[in-house]
């Protein structure tokens, strides 16, 4: 049932202080800045006002700065319905620092626990924050794997599609405190002679190109 | 199931400070009946493995007895699904014991893994509320696609300080064991558990056939249901469209039903507009609690029992119908051929999964 005619629309890599959007670096972290403000730097040059950004915590902000780029000029919502386009992600840290920040203020001697850190103590919200962005309603799955493992993915998106979805938003998110590493692709069908098939090889090709 | 069919809540008030300053209904794992259970499975001390991993390790060590499997065979895939998984490692609950490290998921898998002989590396499904069923739903659809033979999928969590304090600060806690449906809910109450469900190509003594199956999401709130069940409603189309069956081939729905007054009135709307009104629903947090990421599929399991033998089991709690649309809560439990079955999940992030399981 394998669908063989997916290809990668657009590719977002954001990890060694760089980002790179379909091949091209565009912005650099520079010397000594924290992700957090990295994020915040990334999120104020694409002068785009979303103010639920600076209540998320760092994996969801990373997510959907990924989301972002990699969605950018994509007109989707004429061509498909919301239901049709899905989002799988997978990460391995799970909600690293919100986990911690939650038991720290639980642990802590007067420490109140805050529903706003709570609630992102879970990874799958990252998916519910991008899908908010964006109004994509289609089918939503958050692996938590050890590594990037690209034949769970292209699986699961091959399967995505072979149910029904026309668009799917999938990647690698990984965050704990200051290590991160985001992959981001927009798989779809549409074919011009640029775009790279949805393989396992092609994956990892891109994976492995340096910058 | 007996207690189930008979109406007995699982549901006690405790009072430990380890989970809850406060005295709270919980539905609770009695760890001394977990230990032995573990200790009967594996023939080795429980005292190497957290709670969470004796939950997941003895819910799938009956299905391997009962099926006479082994994970060791490249044909089986297990697929576990938790929301926090060894959270109370984080805590200090085991003191040396149990290395730091199991705290992460990928750990708390590997060391399941290594346990249990696992010769394929088993995925880990974390999405809030709707982790057992989507863990199911990828399972199905694994065997569909012939990737494997079999598949174990289990689920399962913990009720820890973690998450107890984190529901109360959203004030989503029942002082009194959860009411869903009723007119005088007040909030969830929380439980623990594990379940584990082998999913199969081979038909031999099966009588259930999962044949739909779907996720969606609400893309509306991260912590709030969709008013309009937008997210549930496209996840209950899917799964009919895809099992081929419409709104009257439905006998029965086993909802989510957390009791929390948004969650029951977003559900009652979806299934109102999916004109499932008619179809007895019940939700089972009032026997056990809300299990997070391993409620989906432990309630799938008892939607299986319900089919096999023909009983529709009260929903617990319920006296007084608390939503806008007149579902058909049930009220009583009665025996009730059950061909075609309905469960549905929803949770935080606005991810709603459906599952239909047909009677062989």
């Amino acid at each position: 049932m394998a669908d063989k005619n997916l290809y990668i629309q657009h590719s977002c890599f954001i990890r060694a202080g760089k980002v790179v959007v379909d091949q091209s670096q565009i912005e650099q972290e520079e010397d000594g800045e924290h992700l957090k403000a990295f994020l915040k730097r990334l999120y104020k040059s694409r002068e785009t006002d979303y103010s639920k950004f600076h209540k998320m915590d760092a994996l969801c902000k990373l997510a959907f700065m990924a989301s972002e780029y990699v969605l950018e000029g994509v007109d989707w919502k004429s061509e498909i319905p919301a239901e049709d386009f899905a989002i799988v992600l997978q990460n391995r840290s799970s909600s690293y620092d919100s986990d911690l920040e939650h038991a720290d203020s639980i642990q802590r001697e007067g420490g109140i626990a805050s529903p706003a850190v709570f609630v992102y103590t879970l990874p799958n919200i990252m998916i519910g924050e991008i899908a908010i962005r964006n109004g994509i309603k289609g089918e939503n799955a958050c692996f938590i794997t050890d590594a990037f493992n690209s034949e769970l993915l292209v699986d699961q998106v091959e399967d995505a599609f072979a149910e029904g979805s026309k668009l799917v938003l999938t990647g690698w998110v990984e965050q704990a405190a200051e290590d991160y590493e985001a992959f981001f692709f927009l798989v779809g069908q549409q074919s011009q002679a640029e775009k790279k098939q949805w393989t396992v090889d092609n994956v990892k090709g891109l994976l492995h190109e340096p910058f | 199931m007996e207690k189930l069919f008979a109406s007995e809540s699982g549901l006690k008030r405790i009072q430990d400070k380890r989970i809850s300053e406060t005295p709270l209904p919980l539905g609770q794992v009695d760890d001394t009946v977990l230990n032995e259970l573990f200790e009967e499975s594996f023939g080795q001390t429980s005292q190497q493995f957290t709670r969470c991993e004796r939950l997941f390790l003895v819910a799938i060590q009956q299905v391997l007895h009962q099926s006479g499997l082994s994970l060791e065979q490249p044909d089986t895939l297990l697929i576990l699904s938790t929301t926090k998984g060894n959270i109370d490692v984080l805590e200090g609950a085991y003191g040396d014991r149990i290395p730091q490290e199991a705290f992460l998921l990928p750990k708390m898998t590997a060391r399941i893994a290594h346990c249990l002989k696992a010769k394929n590396a088993p995925l880990l499904v974390s999405n809030a509320c709707i982790s057992g069923l989507m863990a199911l739903n990828i399972g199905a659809r694994y065997i569909q696609r012939g990737t494997y033979k079999n598949v174990i999928v289990a689920g399962a969590d913990i009720a820890s300080k973690f998450t107890v304090s984190g529901f109360q600060a959203f004030k989503a806690l029942s002082e009194e064991p959860c009411k869903p449906f009723d007119v005088n809910r007040t909030g969830l109450t929380l439980g623990e558990g594990a379940g584990a469900m082998l999913l199969s190509s081979e038909e031999k003594n099966a009588t259930i056939e999962v044949i739909g199956w779907a996720s969606s999401n609400d893309a509306n709130h991260i912590s709030g249901p969709s008013r309009t069940g937008e997210g549930l409603y496209v996840s209950i189309q899917k799964a009919m469209k895809k099992a081929e069956v419409s709104a009257t081939d439905i006998d029965f729905i086993s909802a989510h039903g957390t009791a929390t007054p948004y969650n029951d009135a977003m559900e009652a709307k979806a299934f109102s507009r999916s004109a499932l009104e008619q179809v007895p629903v019940n939700s089972l947090k009032g026997y056990w609690g809300h299990t997070l990421g391993a409620a989906g599929l432990i309630e799938a399991i008892a939607t299986i029992h319900s089919m096999e033998q023909g009983k529709l089991v009260e929903s617990k709690g319920y006296q007084d119908h608390g939503v806008d649309e007149p579902i058909a809560v049930i009220h009583q439990g009665i025996e009730k051929e059950l061909n075609c079955s309905l469960k549905t999940a929803s949770g935080f992030g606005g991810c709603n999964a459906a599952t239909i399981f047909r009677k062989k």
